[in-house]
């Protein structure tokens, strides 16, 4: 395989990662609305915090740091909690809609 | 040693954590994980269960006479500063409490010896991994080394592809996975006789000190944080096989 033929490999499958984000984002809306409406979350928690692992894991290498940091600071928050208080909801909200400003494609 | 002595990292030493090929001993690896600029000596040798005192004071000797750490008091940066992240807004919510806790490492040690590769010999890399545009972009880079890879990111598949014939020459391992937890099975794979000495490094978002201890003292070859480049973890694999 040549390194041109590489780089194009590596463009689309960072493109097909770009373009599977929202529908990853909106998994992570919906969980965080079920953990956020639930004094123990139980098992929405855990999946949660599976999914931002995921991206925080991922995101950098695919070229989009400021998503992953984000991910990865949306995880720690929850990590560990068993339920959140208002001020971690509110930080959670906050933090989601980071994430959703740093999937964005460049303006 | 006096147990009241605190050690931390000096720069020759957080370079060696991130180089991706470290000739540092398991137990000297341990330690230098330890140190955290903070603990004492006697608090570190507390922590180093199971090596004992002397082991401990003989590695700590010798990680200071290679300049790997120092005393806190000359060392100008104690603790691991956080290492391939650039924090563009630090303004994130959240964002500043992970450059207190994030342990960013990039860890592989060196094989024992040269591995020499027969003609029309390809290394085979088993990649546990459950994201799978990232599994696709490792299979895209170890293909172009020539190299074959296997995927799996389930109890079931990672049983299968490691039972495979022939079995994988080394294993990047991620720990949290839809079914099974990464430290598990490379617990599993230490103790069984034809898996115990093929080589893991485990490659996780999960960046703290505490993961990367577990790892190591499972007895993994390499530990390598999220996110990575590719070509560190090209560099990983090549190092803990033996290749050049």
């Amino acid at each position: 395989m040549t390194f041109q033929k590489l780089g194009k490999e590596f463009q689309e499958l960072r493109d097909e990662y770009r373009r599977g984000m929202p529908e990853k984002l909106e998994r992570v809306e919906k969980l965080w609305a079920i953990v956020s409406a639930s004094k123990s979350a139980g098992r929405p928690l855990l999946e949660l915090c599976r999914e931002l692992h995921t991206v925080a894991g991922s995101a950098g290498t695919f070229g989009l740091p400021e998503l992953g940091e984000a991910a990865l600071a949306a995880e720690t928050h929850l990590t560990g909690a068993d339920s959140v208080g208002d001020a971690g909801r509110q930080q959670m909200s906050r933090l989601i809609e980071e994430l959703k400003k740093a999937s964005l494609p460049p303006s | 040693m006096d147990p009241k002595a605190v050690y931390a990292l000096t720069a020759k030493g957080r370079s060696e954590l991130n180089s991706a090929g470290t000739s540092l001993s398991a137990a000297e690896l341990k330690l230098m994980v330890l140190i955290d600029g903070k603990a004492t000596a006697a608090r570190i040798e507390a922590q180093a269960s199971p090596l004992t005192p002397a082991a401990v004071d003989e590695a700590i000797g010798k990680l200071a006479r290679g300049g790997f750490i120092g005393l806190a008091s000359d060392v100008s940066s104690g603790a691991i500063d956080i290492v391939g992240l650039t924090l563009a807004d630090q303004s994130m919510a959240g964002i500043d409490s992970l450059r207190k806790n994030g342990y960013f490492v990039k860890i592989a040690r060196h094989a024992a010896e040269e591995r020499k590769l027969a003609k029309d010999e390809k290394i085979t890399v088993l990649v546990v991994e459950d994201d799978p545009q990232l599994a696709k972009l490792l299979r895209m880079y170890f293909r172009m080394e020539n190299m074959e890879t296997r995927l799996a990111s389930s109890r079931s598949e990672i049983a299968a592809a490691l039972n495979q014939k022939p079995a994988p020459d080394v294993v990047l391992l991620d720990v949290v996975l839809p079914d099974v937890n990464g430290f598990e099975v490379l617990q599993r794979m230490r103790q069984h006789d034809a898996m115990k000495k093929i080589p893991v490094i485990m490659c996780t978002a999960r960046a703290t000190r505490e993961g990367v201890l577990e790892g190591l003292q499972h007895g993994a070859d390499g530990y390598v944080t999220k996110p990575f480049e590719v070509d560190v973890l090209l560099r990983a694999v090549k190092n803990v096989i033996g290749l050049p």
